[in-house]
């Protein structure tokens, strides 16, 4: 044991050289050494050359006081060189910093401006390398994101990225979704007010890229941007710390304190333009408006797609002025699972873009099936007709799948040419009424169910389903309705009817959102009844009539619980609601 | 006046050196059996130790030492940390920006961090190992109940000292870790609540909370353990020193024990060469039949030089280990305490995943009930198991079924804690680490 001791006791003392070895001569102290080297190898003066042979050494650090909470810089203890012009062209981390008059290093320190952890002096922590640091030193395009926290003018001079993001930031309808205090209102995505204090600046410009990497089930669009406008955002966002130093507290607070307005103005979103808007006519305000409101980050027209939402060019054929209005004040109103945030605009602006866009004369549709399919209904329904289109993944409820015989050959050709020419209510299906009369549209029909549906299916005999609720509405039979969806539906439409049950994610087509109000609306009761007793055929949805033993009259009750749900206090009259579009 | 009786002023000049060393050190270096004993039992920092220690307790396969090493974890736990606290302020605006100055620009700051962080998880490991050793040789049975119990309540400490320091560093680890661990307080009835406000001094982990962990972990409870371990060792010197087995005073136990022991072993010697009426000073007092000078033929060492190198190598060691891995590994500091940003998962310190895992079943069951059982079982054990057999060696066939149990609880514990380290991922939900 004494001779283990022995051995034990030498190697700690040999760990204890290591130790001091580590200590003292860490990497800085080489840094300076070689900065004292070549300093007296480029001086001059005697003076200056003995001075810098007899320093030794130090750490150099700032403790900045004037800008919010102590920070304490020590960088130049390797950016030694930071201050002396004749090391320009070193390497880091020996080079000289470039003179910004006005910005003296005792005063700002480094960190204001460059992020980074001020307090170390290795260059990974001080550098803010790795998970652990959340403001690493920001390249050199970022910086300006700082500088603009004094700097508050708004189209300062020295920071071009960030002003290029702010407009980015209402050009891209980014400012729909998202809240900056005193600037947007948004209530869909996180508020940003303080997203460049909380978030790393990689963070923020991989967000954008791809939206969905970080959370799957993110509505956040993905958007077609180039490199260059991709650092503009990050640069604006990373700008956006909620508390610019140079305001004064009492400012910050008024602006958290005002509440949600109306629309923003005009002038906010598309700038120096607002003036020259006042003096157009209506429909050519709308033309100019439309590019730079956000609409193409998500719409198609013309040449600019956004690939999240509809087409634009068919407007004229599909939609009348009231529907424009009211969906521009709130979309989820005409279809629940719209992802379209309301616009924060003056009515007038909502006038301007629903007269340009009634004006514009549809594209003409030519006159074989195949070229209608592809330009009227891929970008939904997908090349092949399978429900895949480039934007049907942000679409709720999803794009048909035409291709599956099981449902498409088992519905009655006037069934589905009304849904064409009709639209939908409460979906994204537009009515094509407009640009397809009805022996066009049969046409279209049948190619689909001969080119586009695969295999075939066989339609259930003819079934007799009641024409009106044998049961009269009333709130006991809600009571009743409501037990029976407890105890046989929700599993699959959710315990709020909403078409989220545990069992939806693996049923597709998914489950029917039931509280889908325009939809129910628009459906006839009858077929309501039909969808119930005997299932509908080529989805999940099973005979209950059948399987559960459902009679006409608890089915009644539950087509009343339904209704309850959408506040239709009884049957609505008749299919056929939707106003017509004829041709 | 210089004469023979009082030297001059100009002696006590020239003998300066000699006569302030000789007041510090009145009695020359021992250099005899004797000489050692004596200094053994009189000197203030030795003689808390046994002036004779038995050969049994020596033996590293028999303890493998690991009171020791506890106590030397302990003491550089204590000096790393009393460097430390020169340069740590417990505010919230202030400790995480001193950790940075730890890591950064304090002369060995990484060093003393490091072996701070490293010696804490040691302590409570071999903490717990100790505690299963001694459950494994039967060695809390009579005489040695209290001092088992006292053990248990030590253990705790260790643990609560690991928690409050773990707050300390007020990054998003150490935030969120104390956030569960005092949540899990909270999950006991009638009190829960009441514990959980009393610990963080508010609704919230915050200033209040770092404060008093602060506190409790530089003051009061190194101070209750100091105390604790004092009457733990004294307990040990009262109990006859640590268990052994039957037989262990016979010549043919003489084959286990390390060789290199100093020393004359009597083995079983005539009768006749003992003097039952020698006292030796203050030992006339102590009572009860530990005085076994003279008395009965034993297999003592001397304490000095044996038991002080054995536990000076532990201390080495524990010096060494601790060294070495403060070396290799950094200990982590993760971003500044953000109250609005959770990781996910967030976990607690690692000696409490086990109960993690186990409220993520039952929040009082996993957190409360269980824990709170299983303490008090051990507190119990030397009360319920009272059968003097297999006392002294390790899992004697005697105590088979005790043994089992306690293995049984062992494996399940840490089952728990290597699912809650590896296996758990965001939502607590279940990932393969590889």
């Amino acid at each position: 044991m004494r001779a283990g001791l022995a051995i034990i006791s030498l190697i700690v003392l040999a760990i204890h050289g290591v130790v001091f070895y580590k200590q003292f001569y860490a990497p800085w102290q080489d840094y300076q050494k070689e900065y004292f080297t070549r300093a007296v190898k480029i001086s001059d003066n005697a003076a200056v050359k003995a001075t810098l042979r007899a320093r030794t050494p130090a750490i150099e650090q700032t403790i900045v006081r004037s800008f919010g909470p102590e920070r304490v810089d020590r960088c130049r203890t390797c950016h030694i060189a930071a201050d002396d012009v004749r090391f320009a062209k070193a390497d880091q981390p020996l080079r000289t910093h470039p003179q910004i008059p006005g910005h003296k290093f005792d005063t700002f320190g480094c960190t204001i401006c460059h992020d980074g952890q001020g307090r170390a002096v290795d260059a990974k922590h001080a550098h803010g390398e790795g998970e652990d640091w959340p403001w690493p030193v920001l390249p050199k395009e970022l910086i300006q994101a700082n500088c603009v926290q004094c700097h508050t003018e708004p189209g300062w001079a020295y920071a071009p990225l960030v002003n290029e993001g702010r407009q980015l930031f209402f050009q891209r309808a980014c400012y729909t979704c998202h809240t900056i205090a005193g600037l947007s209102y948004g209530s869909i995505g996180p508020e940003l007010t303080e997203v460049g204090r909380t978030r790393r600046f990689d963070y923020i410009l991989h967000k954008i890229q791809d939206p969905r990497a970080t959370n799957p089930t993110s509505t956040m669009p993905k958007q077609d941007l180039t490199d260059r406008q991709r650092m503009a955002l990050t640069a604006f966002l990373k700008s956006q710390q909620g508390s610019l130093v140079s305001r004064a507290p009492l400012t910050q607070f008024v602006a958290k304190q005002e509440r949600r307005p109306e629309w923003l103005p005009v002038e906010r979103i598309v700038g120096a333009q607002a003036q020259a808007l006042e003096t157009m006519p209506p429909a050519e305000r709308g033309r100019v408006l439309l590019p730079q409101i956000g609409c193409l980050s998500c719409h198609k027209l013309d040449d600019r797609d956004g690939k999240v939402g509809p087409e634009l060019a068919f407007t004229a054929a599909q939609r009348d002025r009231a529907w424009l209005m009211t969906h521009f004040h709130d979309p989820k109103s005409v279809v629940p699972g719209s992802l379209m945030p309301p616009y924060p605009l003056p009515e007038a602006a909502f006038d301007s873009l629903s007269l340009y866009l009634l004006s514009r004369k549809p594209p003409a549709v030519p006159a074989d099936p195949a070229a209608q399919f592809q330009m009227l209904c891929a970008r939904c329904h997908g090349a092949r007709g399978q429900g895949d289109g480039v934007i049907a993944n942000y679409l709720d409820p999803k794009p048909r799948d035409l291709s599956k015989a099981a449902f498409m050959k088992t519905k009655s050709r006037d069934r589905l040419i009304h849904s064409l020419r009709y639209g939908v209510a409460g979906t994204s299906m537009a009515p094509w009424g407009g640009v397809l009369d009805e022996a066009a549209a049969g046409k279209l029909i049948d190619w689909v169910l001969a080119g586009v549906t695969q295999g075939s299916a066989v339609r259930r005999v003819e079934r007799k389903v009641p024409r009106a609720n044998p049961v009269p509405f009333s709130p006991a039979s809600v009571a009743r309705g409501e037990a029976i969806f407890l105890d046989r539906c929700w599993g699959c439409h959710g315990k709020k009817a909403d078409g989220h049950g545990p069992n939806a994610e693996s049923i597709v087509p998914r489950p029917r959102n039931l509280r889908n109000t325009p939809f129910i609306r628009s459906v006839a009761y009858a077929r309501l009844h039909e969808s119930i007793q005997y299932g509908v055929q080529g989805t999940a949805m099973p005979a209950a009539g059948f399987d559960f033993a459902l009679d006409e009259k608890s089915i009644g009750d539950l087509i009343n619980y339904i209704y309850s749900l959408n506040r239709l206090g009884s049957a609505p009259a008749p299919a056929n609601q939707v106003a017509r579009k004829e041709k | 006046m210089a004469n023979q009786d009082a030297p001059g002023f100009a002696d006590n000049l020239i003998h300066l050196p000699r006569n302030v060393w000789r007041s510090l050190f009145r009695n020359p270096l021992p250099s005899s059996d004797l000489g050692r004993s004596q200094t053994t039992f009189s000197n203030f920092f030795l003689h808390v130790h046994p002036v004779k220690t038995h050969a049994n307790s020596l033996r590293p396969a028999y303890t493998f030492g690991l009171g020791v090493i506890a106590f030397s974890l302990f003491i550089i736990l204590a000096a790393t940390g009393g460097l430390l606290m020169f340069y740590y302020v417990p505010s919230v605006e202030q400790a995480h920006n001193r950790m940075l100055d730890l890591s950064g620009t304090v002369a060995f700051g990484v060093l003393l961090r490091n072996m701070h962080r490293w010696a804490a998880h040691g302590m409570v490991a071999i903490v717990f190992l100790h505690m299963c050793r001694v459950f494994f040789t039967g060695s809390y049975k009579r005489p040695r109940e209290f001092n088992w119990v006292l053990g248990v309540v030590l253990l705790l400490i260790t643990l609560f000292l690991s928690f409050t320091g773990y707050l300390l560093p007020w990054d998003q680890l150490a935030f969120w870790a104390i956030t569960v661990g005092t949540s899990i307080a909270g999950y006991a009835p009638v009190v829960g609540e009441g514990m959980r406000f009393l610990l963080l001094g508010d609704r919230v982990v915050g200033q209040e909370a770092l404060l008093r962990f602060y506190v409790l972990h530089v003051a009061v409870l190194p101070a209750v353990l100091l105390a604790l371990v004092g009457v733990h060792f004294w307990r040990i010197r009262k109990d006859g020193g640590l268990s052994r087995p039957e037989g262990s005073d016979l010549p043919e136990a003489q084959k286990n024990f390390p060789p290199a022991l100093e020393g004359k072993r009597e083995g079983l010697a005539p009768a006749a060469k003992t003097q039952k009426t020698k006292t030796f000073g203050v030992m006339g007092l102590v009572r009860g039949p530990f005085n076994k000078v003279g008395n009965t033929p034993d297999n003592m060492v001397f304490s000095w030089p044996n038991l002080f190198v054995a536990e000076l190598f532990c201390f080495a060691l524990a010096v060494l280990v601790v060294l070495v891995a403060a070396l290799l590994f950094n200990a982590p500091l993760e971003a500044p305490a953000n109250p609005l940003h959770p990781p996910n998962p967030s976990k607690a310190p690692w000696y409490f995943l086990g109960l993690q895992e186990m409220v993520s079943y039952s929040a009082f069951w996993g957190g409360v009930g269980i824990p709170t059982l299983f303490v008090i079982g051990l507190l119990l054990v030397p009360y319920l198991d009272r059968s003097p057999k297999g006392v002294g060696v390790w899992f004697s066939r005697h105590r088979l079924l005790a043994n089992s149990v306690f293995v049984l609880f062992l494996l399940v514990n840490l089952v728990l804690i290597i699912v809650g380290t590896f296996f758990r991922g965001p939502n607590w939900s279940l990932v393969v680490p590889w």
